[in-house]
This record gives C-alpha cells, structure tokens and sequence, in this order.
C-alpha cells in the first residue's frame, strides 16, 4: 500500500520532539477545526470546546508514536473527534428518552421575521433537526472539506451510502430552510 | 460525463468543485460549463450559500491558553522521585547496623525498665517499714502509757 501524503506530517513530528512553536502551530490550526465538528455535530458550543481539547490532550499523547505514512493526522483527529461526539450524543439519547418531551411552539411569534433574517441561526437549526447520519455527513463533507473517501472511512460506509446521506441531508435541508425564499429552494427540481 | 452523474454529484457535494470526488472532478468541471450543467449549479448554489452562512463556534484566547497549557503538561517528561537504593554489598551492612541499633535500644529499655522498678520497689518498702515503725510505736505507748 502507498504511504500516504500527510500534510501534517513535519508539524506532527516536530510536536513529537516538544518543539513549542509547532506545538503552538499545531494549537491554531487545529483547535478551531475540531471545535467547528464538535460545535456542528453537537449544537453546543461550551460542549463544542470540551470535545476539541480532549482532542488535541490526545494528540499530545499520539504525536510522539504517531507512523508517519498509514494515515493523514487531520483524519485521525476527526476520527477521535467524531467519538466523542458520539459518547456525547448517546448520552443525550439516554437522557432524553427518560425525560418528559418537550413540548415545540411551531406558530409564528412576533419576533419570527427577525429570526427568518438571520439565515446562519436557520441554518444552524436546520442541521440540527437532520438525522445524526446524514448532520454528520453533510459536516464533514461541506464544512470540514474532507474528500468523499476520507469522509466515508471514518462514517464506516460505502461513498455510494455518503452520496445518499449527503443528498437526502440536502434536500431536508431546502425543505427546513424553503421560507427563505429563493436562497433555499433554488435546488427543487 | 453523463448528466445523470454530475447532478448527483452536485447534488450530493454541492456546487464547490473542491468538493467533488477527486477522480470525476476533471470530467465534472468540463460538464459544469455546458449549459445544462449551468442550470444545475444555478440551481444548487443557493443552499450552499445558506449553509456558508453558518458560522461555527470559534476558540476563545482563553481555550487556545487552555489547549497549550494541556500540551505544556503532556509534554513534560515524569518527575520520577528519587529512590534511596544501597547496593546489595551495602544492604546487608545496613541491615546488620540497624539490628544492632534496635538491640541496643532494646536492651536500654529493658535496663531502664529495672532501674526505675527497683527505685519504685524500694520507694514503697520504706513506706512500709516506716509504717510499720508508727504501728510499733503506737503499741509502745499504749503497753508503756
């Protein structure tokens, strides 16, 4: 099998030898990617931040025996990302099924044109609402740039099931978002 | 490409050619100028610049202090306490000293334990022959008048 290319690579072995401005480099560019994963997957920035340095707290551990070549670092860090989205989002699963539901106004309210102009909080919430699958999908692919078969390994799925996962999120998506007006529906055929 | 492919793909990934599968992202960007493909992008676009408005919750000074103060602790090698070790040679000397010491000390104690009995021992027997003297003198005075 051919190495592969890890853009990381020099960074990760410098971290591994304690340099601090690798460390430090390491910290900017990686940080606020698994708190942007976290923070989509889980809806919760406080959350968010917890799952990212945990993260990071593993790398540290990782760097020094980290084999340059079998994988790219930034997967891996998704990868342990992505698991403690998981543990997190199990947990709420737990607690909600023994909780009483709760109970969603869906009429408009006196504010509800100003929410449908702030089209990032729509949107938020609109990715929120998606199955966990296809969220997960839609953020790995769309917000963290991941390639399909990157995206598809660390789902555990066939790119053809991402394909699937990616456009039904969408179309939920420009279902949620259609009162946005044309911004949203432009994909309807 | 076919037409079928690039919808899906556009469907899927979205309008940014940077998204696309790498393998079919040369054929797809050719089919992207076609006309037909236009009207797919067209129609795509604006979800994905709904979703670029989105923004994710960045790191705050304070989590990046936090991230690097984490790694500062990670890093540092473990304080092993130092160990007093004898060597073998060594060890038995220390041990037969630390014999000698609590024997010692033993046989001190055991020494001080008799001393101090005895002192206590006679304390009390001359209690005794004094009392008995009082006792004495007592009947003395009551036979002598």
């Amino acid at each position: 099998m051919a190495a592969i290319a890890d853009p990381d690579q020099e960074l990760v072995a410098r971290v591994a030898r304690g340099d601090p401005d690798a460390i430090q480099a390491l910290v900017s560019a990686k940080l606020p990617r698994m708190m942007a994963l976290a923070g989509r997957l889980l809806g919760d920035p406080v959350e968010a931040e917890d799952v990212a340095q945990e993260t990071l707290l593993r790398a540290w551990k990782q760097a020094p025996r980290w084999t340059p070549g079998k994988a790219k670092f930034d997967t891996w860090l998704h990868r342990v990302a992505l698991n403690l989205c998981y543990d997190r989002l199990r947990r709420r699963r737990e607690i909600a099924s023994d909780a009483v539901p709760e109970q969603v106004d869906d009429s408009p309210g006196p504010d509800r044109g100003l929410m449908a102009q702030d089209v990032g909080r729509r949107v938020e919430a609109a990715l929120m609402a998606l199955p966990e699958r296809q969220r997960e999908a839609i953020v790995l692919c769309h917000y963290q740039e991941l390639g399909n078969i990157e995206a598809a390994g660390l789902m555990g799925i066939s790119v053809e099931a991402l394909e699937s996962l990616l456009s039904r999120g969408r179309r939920a998506l420009r279902a949620a978002l259609a009162d946005l007006g044309p911004a949203a529906e432009g994909e309807r055929r | 490409m076919k037409a079928e492919r690039f919808h899906t793909i556009v469907d899927a990934y979205g309008v940014n050619p940077a998204r696309w599968p790498e393998a079919e992202g040369e054929a797809a960007r050719a089919h992207a100028h076609t006309p037909e493909g236009q009207a797919v992008l067209d129609g795509a676009r604006a979800l994905d610049l709904a979703l670029a408005s989105h923004v994710a919750p960045l790191p705050d000074a304070a989590a990046f202090a936090r991230a690097l103060k984490a790694a500062e602790a990670a890093q540092a090698p473990a304080v092993a306490r130092p160990r007093f070790r004898l060597p073998v040679w060594r060890m038995d000397r220390f041990r037969l000293a630390s014999g000698a010491g609590l024997m010692a000390a033993a046989c001190a104690g055991v020494m001080f334990g008799v001393t101090l009995t005895d002192h206590l021992t006679a304390d009390v027997q001359a209690d005794a022959v004094l009392y008995q003297a009082t006792l004495n003198g007592l009947d003395d005075t009551e036979v002598l008048g």
